[in-house]
């Protein structure tokens, strides 16, 4: 099934335009929505996860109209948001058996059969009994990913769940993703432009709620290929560096001096040497336009 | 620092709307409740004037107002912490550089600021009220600053000051906002209880100084105002009150002060720290490598059937987070104890303790626990409706597929589970106390239907309004604050004339009928009314429902506007059709309730009858002067039909022209209550007919010379019961029917008192004003089960038709007054002295009989050896039906007597707690001589003869049987029962030798007692009761003119010598009274047995002269009594002495040390000052 999103405009009352006219097309598969904070992936989230409303536009998954009928989308619907809490002194077994009551599970046997399942997967299993709101980031990041898994989801929105996750819990929570994704429609928002590098059959960056690109993630580095520049620098040049060529980014070496990576059509000068266009590139590219 | 974060904080407070909503609430409660006693609500006014503005006045609406406004402690200084909790904000905020007690300080003091105006401008309320047009201005005085800058200054701010410091240190100490409110219930709660605790001991001053809101201090100077004195005194700023003022200002600081040291800018609670096994961190390592997703076949299920299952399910789990948090446990702890010491002292109502029967263990703590219900529902509502909102869950939810409804619904039924509990609680605590009491008739169906078929239906429709209240507004704490308002003001929405019930959500005209359950007749008629009103306000509560569906959060967080856009959306797409069809089911049904109420037959009210008598008696005023032939037989058949709750009766009466006049015309009036149809013997023409009064007028084609007779025959059918009215008096079992629903003759004003001087009125005695005395016959038939009874001998009993049949004839001539009574009932049967002693009564209520047994023994003993014979073979008392009333009365050898009776609870070895079944039986029978056969005229005064002395006869049996304790405990009760009612008073208060009978029953019966008693003690009982014995014989049964209390009076004068004639003038014919004092009491042991104990005594003699009190210099005999020791009842030795001057130094010898002293101790005074007239070492 396809997610189709056209046109999506929506102004905060503050007159901040959150999305500008962002349409998508998204397939089976990972989708990645990258974009630096404040671009508009939550708010485009939350309008996929019938949180919230657009001023305008519209958005269908198969054939279901999701602004017209949210009931029919929430039950494919995998949410996981950006910043979730739970109910103090309630187990993780006894939450999960709360939202699939809410998820439509409404025999008490299919309950345990699926919690056990999600439990077993996100390998929450042993802890079942503990209270969630002593979870760990991680542990409460994969409680999320339980609870999603539990109406099977056929459209997933996960909204920058690798925020804050340790670099062997990221990974492993990328896996799980993935795994769903393999038949179903997973859109993750993150801006952490590793965690799609790997991950996403699609990548789409959003900036100050406008669509920048919408590409596959090899397709939009190719597109990149002998453009990108690379010098090193001393910490004093960085400025006017930067005045004088498109910098995409900057980073420190151990010895104090400065690698910058620059976009350009053409070698700007003798000091810099072609590299090979990472993801990296192509996100700051777009944003930098 | 402090100065910044003040400022931020009040212009926080100030850009906040629900500030506005408190300060709008507090400016209009004092300004409506001002008006209103000021009458702009256009109230009858009441025979005496009551100022609405009197410091008194004031300081009543101040309580009630800050016992609401308590609420709103919370709501600003819980939140002004709270704030940074919620938010999250405070680890950052704790760890910038911000010394402690400025951040306190400044925090407490942004919120207290505010606090302080929104209370302010409830002052401003009550002043405004006063210079508002429409208020009526004879009802003002004048303005007074002094009055509002004392209730700011000595009530409002200490108690705001001490609660808002408590909830700030709770709030912030624990960082729950609802512990800040469950706290202020909970010490509420405590108080209460603590004044029970300490109400039955008598006054000290430890409770004047440690009640929260200085109220026991306030009372301490005030309880003894009269209502005139209530007008214009002010409240004095006394030792006590300020003394009270003090401790909790010091305990303010005191707790401000621990505050400030225990808190410290760290992230978790510093205190309350329970052991809790959530708080171990839960660890698992990560997921394994590459997984494969397999998850198993679930079934999915949106059907709506399904959405309920998962409701109720949902509704379990949310339940459970309420239960299972500690405040809420404590809550209801706190709350049973307090319900449990009521229902185990359970005294209250009637000064007697009551067997613990079902109905009272329920009946009284349904009072205060829906209470507590009710604020639990309130509070619980916004708590579960912001509940994913308070704890970041809302996405998650929101996003799944579940409908509003179901989730409305789980929190709805979540709600009414808490209800149930708490309804279980009063039913377990009711059974405790039962089985506790060594009470085993359970009645677990009693208890079930009362709890959960009358009373959770009331707070089920609370519960769905709560909801749409706590829906409707984003702040859970304003819905709560909203609710408190509304709960109390629908209650009082008839003072500002919205009088029909249809109006006035979820009350019921029948709401209290529950408390009236009777073991004879149950719920009676009024359960099937009050079940219409229900399911009335259950539609409302099914549209509340809807409401909450239309404003239910769902997804982002919106403006208030924006949500009303999406309730129209919702409305316009799905919701219009069952919404309109409740409006629609809401209108219709409300009109059917409104017409049936007004179309449907029922008798006048007492109020309306009143209002009828009264107009009428503007316009027939003079056919009281009429003379009219006189009632000289009765004789009547009446049927009662106990399972249809109906009546019919015939009859006839013989009259007799006792005058020296022709008599032509006839005057009948007949009770509205009843049908009547009536035919004279003689040929007679209609005047007219007055149907408001049921009054005919009647012309004789031939007069009635003098001697001659006329018979009337009349017919009587009870108006018949409706659904919504009951209009006849019979009940299932225990029905009791007095004589007044018969027809009588001639006119007699209303309120028709005449002095003791008009000797026209001494034609009359005080039962009927249309007869003398009568040959009384009755055929009384009732249910085959029931027995019927009525005065007289029984002459014969049958059956026929499925019926019982009784025929009574009384064998001497007696006064025109009868009763019929019917029930169920068992026997119980003594001969004592050849005459029968017969108790008919209830199965079950057999406890008190053998009191009421003594009570008739030593009563027929006292009254035969003291006055005169008792005239008849046998005396019955019989029980009716408590929902008829709680009373008993006397009627020849016939003493119908409420259930009530029957289920006190005596302990006759307790050292308190008196034999009402004992003295009730022995008050009733006293009247077969004090009232049956010294009758007095119908004139002021009369009740001294009659209800006097059935109470004095009554207290010197007590004093027979039980001793001198049990005897000056009842005399104690009079006491205070006199002094409490005098002191409400409105009108000039009669002498007892001039009392008005009925409406200041307080005077013949309490202050009789009194009198009759001081004089028993000074002459002695031989010279009282010879005294007494001689106007009796004098009196007894001699026809016109009767005679009247001057009459009595002067027999007693005869038997008084010169010293003791102004005890007759002090508390017969006087209203006079002390407000005496003992202090600088000393002891000096001399050498050996001699003791030397001295004391000053100060005795203040006052008589009221035409309304006001007056100083009498005193000529009293005083007695003193001493105590060997404090927990003596009775004194050990007693020194009488006589006292002519105010001030008085005394010095006595009692001959031991004692532990006490008392003023007065055989209680012989009217003093108000009594509880304070002893001294204890």
């Amino acid at each position: 099934m396809k997610l189709d999103i056209q046109q999506l405009q929506i102004t905060y009352p503050n007159g901040v335009k959150a999305l500008d006219g962002v349409s998508l097309h998204i397939g089976t598969g990972m989708f990645g929505l990258l974009g630096p904070n404040g671009a508009g992936k939550s708010t485009l989230m939350r309008i996929i996860a019938t949180l919230q409303k657009p001023d305008a536009g519209a958005v269908s998954f198969g054939d279901i109209n999701l602004l017209g009928d949210p009931m029919a989308l929430r039950k494919v619907l995998g949410y996981l948001p950006q910043d979730f809490g739970v109910y103090p002194k309630v187990s993780a077994e006894s939450l999960l058996d709360y939202f699939a009551l809410l998820k439509g599970i409404d025999s008490k046997a299919d309950r345990k059969a699926i919690i056990q399942e999600v439990l077993e997967i996100t390998n929450l299993f042993d802890v079942r009994k503990k209270e969630v709101a002593a979870f760990s980031g991680g542990m409460k990041q994969r409680f999320g990913i339980a609870q999603l898994l539990l109406n099977k989801p056929k459209l997933i929105v996960v909204d920058e769940p690798t925020a804050g996750l340790d670099p062997v819990e990221r990974n492993r929570f990328l896996n799980v993703l993935r795994e769903i994704g393999v038949e179903n429609t997973v859109i993750f928002s993150t801006h952490i432009v590793e965690d799609i590098k790997d991950l996403c059959h699609q990548v789409a960056i959003l900036n100050q709620g406008k669509m920048l690109l919408q590409s596959t993630p090899t397709e939009a580095i190719n597109q990149l290929k002998g453009k990108i520049w690379a010098m090193q620098i001393e910490r004093q040049a960085l400025e006017q560096t930067e005045k004088a060529y498109t910098v995409l980014s900057s980073k420190y070496n151990t010895d104090n001096s400065i690698r910058v990576r620059v976009f350009s059509e053409s070698q700007p000068s003798e000091d810099f040497i072609g590299v090979e266009p990472e993801l990296e590139d192509v996100y700051f590219s777009q944003i930098r336009n | 620092m402090f100065l910044r974060i003040l400022k931020y904080e009040l212009s926080y407070w100030l850009k906040n709307p629900a500030v506005y909503a408190y300060a709008g609430f507090s400016f209009l409660f004092g300004l409506l409740s001002v008006a209103g006693n000021a009458g702009i609500f256009g109230e009858e006014s009441t025979s005496a004037t009551t100022y609405a503005n009197t410091p008194f006045a004031l300081y009543r609406v101040m309580d009630l107002y800050f016992k609401i406004a308590l609420f709103m402690v919370p709501a600003l200084m819980g939140q002004s912490v709270y704030r940074d909790f919620k938010c999250n904000g405070h680890p950052i905020l704790y760890s910038y550089p911000i010394p402690k007690a400025a951040f306190l300080n400044a925090k407490f003091l942004g919120a207290f600021w505010v606090l302080s105006v929104i209370v302010l401008l409830f002052l401003a309320g009550c002043f405004t009220a006063t210079i508002l047009p429409g208020v009526n201005q004879n009802l003002i005085v004048s303005f007074n600053a002094d009055t509002y800058v004392q209730l700011f200054l000595v009530y409002l701010l200490p108690n705001l000051l001490w609660f808002s410091v408590l909830v700030f240190s709770v709030v912030l100490l624990t960082r729950s906002l609802y512990i800040g409110y469950i706290s202020i219930v909970m010490i509420l709660i405590v108080r209460t209880l603590f004044l029970r605790l300490a109400g039955s001991a008598e006054i000290n001053t430890m409770l004047l100084i440690l009640e929260l809101l200085g109220d026991s201090a306030t009372s301490y100077y005030t309880y003894r105002w009269s209502n005139a004195e209530q007008q214009i005194l002010d409240i004095p700023v006394g030792k006590f009150i300020l003394l009270n003022r003090l401790f909790w200002l010091c305990m303010t600081f005191a707790l401000s002060f621990f505050t400030l040291k225990s808190f410290s800018f760290v992230q978790n609670p510093a205190i309350f720290r329970f052991r809790n096994k959530w708080a171990e961190q839960a660890s698992s390592s990560n997921i394994g490598s590459i997984l494969k997703l397999n998850l198993p076949t679930v079934r999915y299920n949106y059907s709506w059937i399904s959405h309920i299952k998962k409701a109720w399910l949902l509704s379990r789990k949310e339940a459970l987070s309420i239960l299972r948090t500690k405040a809420f446990i404590v809550l209801v702890f706190v709350g049973a104890l307090l319900v449990y010491v009521l229902l185990a002292q359970m005294n209250a109502p009637y000064g007697v303790r009551l067997l613990p029967a079902t109905w009272v263990m329920l009946a009284f703590p349904i009072l205060f626990f829906s209470l507590l219900v009710q604020f639990i529902t309130f509070l619980y509502a916004g708590i579960l409706v912001s509940k994913s909102d308070t704890y970041r869950m809302g996405q998650l939810i929101d996003s799944t597929p579940v409908p509003n409804w179901t989730l409305a619904l789980s929190k709805l039924m979540a709600l009414i589970k808490i209800q149930v509990l708490l309804l279980t609680v009063i039913m377990v605590l009711g059974i405790g106390v039962q089985i506790s009491q060594g009470y085993y008739h359970l009645e677990f169906t009693h208890y079930l239907f009362d709890l959960f078929a009358i009373h959770l239906i009331g707070f089920i429709i609370w519960a769905l309004a709560a909801l749409a209240v706590q829906t409707i507004f984003t702040n859970a704490w304003l819905g709560l604050f909203i609710l408190v308002v509304c709960f109390f003001g629908v209650s009082q929405l008839e003072i500002i004339g919205i009088e029909k019930y249809i109006y006035r959500f979820n009350q019921s005209p029948f709401d209290g009928f529950y408390l009236y359950y009777s073991d004879l007749s149950g719920y009676g008629h009024g359960l099937l009314p009050y079940f219409i009103y229900k399911c009335y306000w259950l539609l409302f509560g099914i549209f509340f429902f809807m409401i909450s569906l239309l404003f239910w959060r769902r997804g982002l967080k919106t403006s208030f506007r924006k949500r009303i856009q999406f309730a129209g959306q919702r409305l316009g797409r799905t919701l219009w059709i069952p919404v309109c069809l409740c409006i629609l089911a809401i209108i219709s049904f409300g009109f059917w309730i409104d017409t049936a109420t007004i179309h449907q037959v029922r008798i006048p009210t007492m109020k309306e009858q009143e209002s009828r008598y009264r107009l009428a008696d503007a316009k027939y005023a003079l056919l009281q002067n009429l003379t009219q032939p006189r009632v000289v037989a009765v004789q009547v058949q009446i049927d009662i039909f106990p399972d249809d709750l109906k009546y019919t009766s015939t009859g006839t009466y013989q009259l007799v022209n006792k005058s020296k006049d022709k008599i032509d015309t006839i005057i009948v009036h007949s009770s509205l209550d009843v049908i009547t149809d009536f035919t004279l013997s003689k040929a007679s023409s209609i005047i007219f007919k007055d149907p408001t009064i049921n009054l005919t007028l009647l012309k004789l084609a031939k007069p009635l010379h003098p001697g001659d007779s006329l018979s009337l025959h009349f017919n009587i059918e009870s108006i018949p019961n409706t659904l919504f009215y009951k209009n006849t008096v019979v009940e299932k079992d225990g029905t009791y029917i007095n004589a007044l629903v018969y027809p009588g003759f001639g006119y007699r004003t209303y309120d028709f008192s005449a002095g003791t001087k008009d000797t026209t009125a001494f034609q009359n005695h005080y039962r009927s004003f249309d007869s003398d005395y009568i040959l009384f016959e009755a055929t009384v038939s009732t249910a085959e089960d029931q027995t019927a009874l009525a005065p007289g001998d029984l002459i014969h009993s049958w059956q026929a038709d499925g019926r019982k049949y009784f025929q009574y004839k009384c064998p001497k001539p007696v006064t025109n007054d009868f009763a019929f009574v019917s029930g169920k009932y068992v026997l119980t049967k003594e001969k004592y002295h050849g005459i029968d002693l017969e108790i008919y009564h209830h199965k079950n209520h057999g406890r008190n009989v053998g009191h009421m047994m003594e009570g008739l023994k030593t009563t027929l003993d006292y009254c035969e050896k003291h006055f005169s014979p008792y005239p008849h073979k046998q005396i019955r008392i019989i029980e009716f039906s408590r929902t008829i009333g709680n009373y008993a009365q006397s009627f020849a050898q016939t003493i119908p007597y409420s259930e009530i009776g029957f289920i006190t609870d005596i302990d006759e070895d307790a050292a308190v707690g008196w034999n009402l079944p004992f003295v009730g039986a022995s008050h009733e029978f006293a009247h077969q001589w004090w009232g049956m056969q010294a009758i007095p005229a119908d004139v002021v005064g009369a009740k001294m003869i009659t209800e006097s002395m059935a109470e004095f006869v009554s207290l010197k049996v007590l004093e027979e049987k039980y001793g001198r304790v049990k005897a000056l405990e009842f005399l104690s009760k009079s006491h205070s029962k006199y002094l409490e009612n005098s002191l409400a008073e409105t009108e000039t208060e009669p002498a007892l030798a001039f009392n008005t009978g009925n409406e200041k029953a307080y005077i013949p019966y309490q202050k009789g007692m009194i009198a009759f008693n001081t004089l028993d003690h000074f002459l002695g009982e031989e010279k009282l009761n010879s005294a007494l014995k001689n106007y009796l014989t004098s009196v007894k049964l001699k026809s016109a003119p009767y005679s009247t209390s001057l009459d009595m009076l002067s027999f007693i004068r005869q038997e008084t010598s010169d010293s003791l004639q102004y005890l007759i003038d002090d508390v017969f014919e006087t209203v006079t009274f002390f407000e005496n004092t003992i202090y600088d009491a000393k002891i000096e042991s001399k050498s050996g047995a001699a003791h030397q104990v001295s004391f000053l005594l100060e005795i203040n003699k006052f008589r009221l002269q035409k309304g006001r009190k007056e100083r009498l210099i005193p000529h009293d005999w005083v007695e003193i009594g001493f105590y060997k020791k404090r927990s003596n009842a009775l004194p050990d030795t007693v020194q009488v002495i006589r006292i002519d001057q105010v001030k008085n130094a005394l010095i006595f010898d009692p001959g031991f040390s004692p532990e006490k002293i008392v003023l007065d101790p055989n209680l012989l005074m009217i003093d108000k000052n009594r509880p304070f007239n002893k001294i204890e070492w």
